[in-house]
C-alpha cells in the first residue's frame, strides 16, 4: 500500500467479508471501530462479541473494565468533567495499549450502554459506587441487573434509596458516612466503647428482639442483638 | 506447509477452462481448483474430473481477467496445500504473514477489495482469510479518530428529527465502484 493509495472502503464490502475482517481484529481495535459511527457500531455488534464480565468503579474517575477472556481485558477510564464532554481513555490489559477518545454526545451512561450493547450484556457483575454519580437513575437504566454493588452513602436513608434503586441484587455492601448517635449510644450502653457502625440490616424476632447485621470487613460480618 | 513440489502442466484430461467477465479464457489444472469450494463443487457436480465427459468452458461472470490471473497465482502457490474445508475454523488470527504473501498482497486497496470479493465468490478460504487478516492489520493500533480517517468516514448517521429515519450514511459506504458479486455462475451445458 502506498501513500497515494485510496482509502480503505471497508464498509462498501458485502457483509460476509466485512464481518470476517472485524472478527480478525484485535479486541481494542473492534472497540475503537465501534466508536467511529453508528454503522460501525452496528457492524461490531453484528459479529456477536461476548465478554465474561463487566465491572464498574465510580470514584473521581469512572472505570469500566471489560473482561473479554481470562487474560484479556479492556479498561475504559472516563473522566466526567462537568465543564466538557466525558473524556475516555481506552486501554487493553495487561498490554496497556490504547487510545484516548471523546464523544461529545456521550455521557457516562451512554458509554456504559455502548459497551453493554457491543458485548451483548445486560448485567453488570460488580459496581463500586464510591462517589456520587451525576445522574444515578440514568446510569441505573442502562442495565437490567447487577450481581454485587458496593457503595458509600451519606445517610441511612440514602443507603436505602440506593439499595432499592439497584435491586435486584445478589450481594450488597454499603457504608454510611454519618453514624446514627442513638445507635452509637446503644452500643456503648451495651459495653462496646469503640463501636464503628457501618450500617446493615435489622432483623426482628417475633418476641421483639432486634439484631443488626453489619459488615465492617469484606471477610466477616457482625450481628449485634439489642 | 509449503509448496515445494514441482508443478505439472495441465493436459486436456486434467484441466478445465474458465472464462473471465471480459471474455478471456484460462486453462486451469483440476488440482488447483481444489482450493476453491465453488470450482470444486462445480467440477464434482458436472463430473469434470472424468476423462470421458466433455468439459465446456466455465463462465466466471463476476471475475475479471486481472483478478483471475492473480487468483491463479495464489492457487499455483498453494497447489499442494490441503484442499478447501467446509466450516474451516482453524484459520489463523495472526498478523504475521510469510514473505510471499506480503509480496503477493502488496497491491492497492481497491485491487485488494476486488480480490477479496473474488476469493469470497470462489470461496477460497485460505485466500479469503489472509486478505481479511491483512485488512484487519491495517486498522490495528489505531484510535477511533484514526480509523475514521483511514476508512474515510466523514459523517455519522443522523436521524431525521420527524421520522427518526437515517438521512446520512458513512461516506465510504455511499461510494460506488465496488463490484457486486452475489450470483453463482450459470452452469455450463453438458
Amino acid at each position: 500500500m502506498s501513500d497515494g493509495d485510496p482509502p480503505l472502503r471497508l464498509l462498501s464490502l458485502p457483509n460476509t467479508p466485512l464481518q470476517r475482517i472485524v472478527l480478525c481484529m484485535q479486541h481494542i481495535d473492534q472497540f475503537a471501530l465501534s466508536l467511529v459511527s453508528q454503522r460501525c457500531k452496528d457492524l461490531v455488534k453484528s459479529i456477536d462479541l461476548t465478554c465474561l464480565a463487566v465491572y464498574v468503579e465510580v470514584e473521581s474517575k469512572i472505570n469500566i473494565r471489560i473482561r473479554i477472556t481470562d487474560c484479556s481485558w479492556i479498561k475504559c477510564l472516563l473522566n466526567d468533567d462537568r465543564a466538557t464532554a466525558v473524556k475516555s481513555e481506552v486501554k487493553t490489559l495487561p498490554d496497556r495499549e490504547g487510545f484516548a477518545y471523546s464523544k461529545p454526545e456521550y455521557r457516562v451512561e451512554d458509554w456504559l450502554r455502548h459497551i453493554l450493547e457491543m458485548y451483548h450484556q445486560s448485567e453488570i457483575d460488580r459496581i463500586h459506587l464510591l462517589e456520587p454519580l451525576r445522574d444515578v437513575q440514568s446510569f441505573r437504566d442502562t442495565f437490567t441487573s447487577c450481581s454485587t454493588i458496593v457503595f458509600n452513602a451519606r445517610s441511612e436513608s440514602e443507603a436505602v434509596e440506593l439499595s432499592r434503586m439497584f435491586c435486584p441484587l445478589k450481594k450488597l455492601e454499603f457504608y454510611v458516612y454519618q453514624k446514627d448517635p442513638k445507635t452509637l449510644v446503644a452500643f456503648r450502653t451495651a459495653g462496646i466503647a469503640n463501636a464503628q457502625f457501618h450500617g446493615g440490616y435489622n432483623i426482628r424476632k417475633k418476641d421483639g428482639t432486634v439484631a443488626t447485621l453489619s459488615f465492617p470487613r469484606y471477610c466477616h460480618f457482625e450481628m449485634l442483638v439489642w | 506447509m509449503s509448496c515445494e513440489e514441482p508443478t505439472t502442466s495441465p493436459t486436456p484430461e486434467n484441466n478445465i477452462t474458465v472464462v473471465s467477465s471480459d471474455g478471456k479464457e484460462f486453462l486451469l489444472d483440476l488440482k488447483l481448483t481444489e482450493q476453491s469450494e465453488t470450482l470444486a463443487r462445480l467440477i464434482s457436480n458436472f463430473e469434470y474430473d472424468r476423462t470421458d465427459v466433455k468439459k465446456d468452458p466455465v463462465p466466471l461472470g463476476n471475475i475479471t481477467s486481472a483478478q483471475m490471473q492473480k487468483i491463479i497465482e495464489w492457487l499455483q502457490h498453494h497447489r499442494y496445500y490441503p484442499k478447501w474445508e467446509q466450516n474451516d475454523i482453524h484459520y489463523s488470527t495472526s498478523f504475521t504473514f510469510e514473505t510471499w504473501v506480503e509480496e503477493y498482497l502488496n497491491i492497492p486497496n481497491n485491487e485488494m477489495f476486488e480480490l477479496l470479493n473474488a476469493a469470497n465468490y470462489l470461496n477460497i478460504p485460505r485466500l479469503f482469510s489472509t486478505i481479511c487478516r491483512i485488512m484487519a492489520s491495517r486498522i490495528t493500533g489505531k484510535s477511533a479518530e484514526q480509523i475514521r480517517t483511514v476508512l474515510n468516514i466523514k459523517t455519522d448517521v443522523k436521524n431525521d428529527v420527524y421520522t427518526g429515519i437515517p438521512i446520512q450514511e458513512d461516506s465510504s459506504s455511499s461510494e460506488d465502484g465496488m463490484s457486486e458479486i452475489s450470483l453463482s455462475p450459470s452452469p455450463p451445458p453438458i
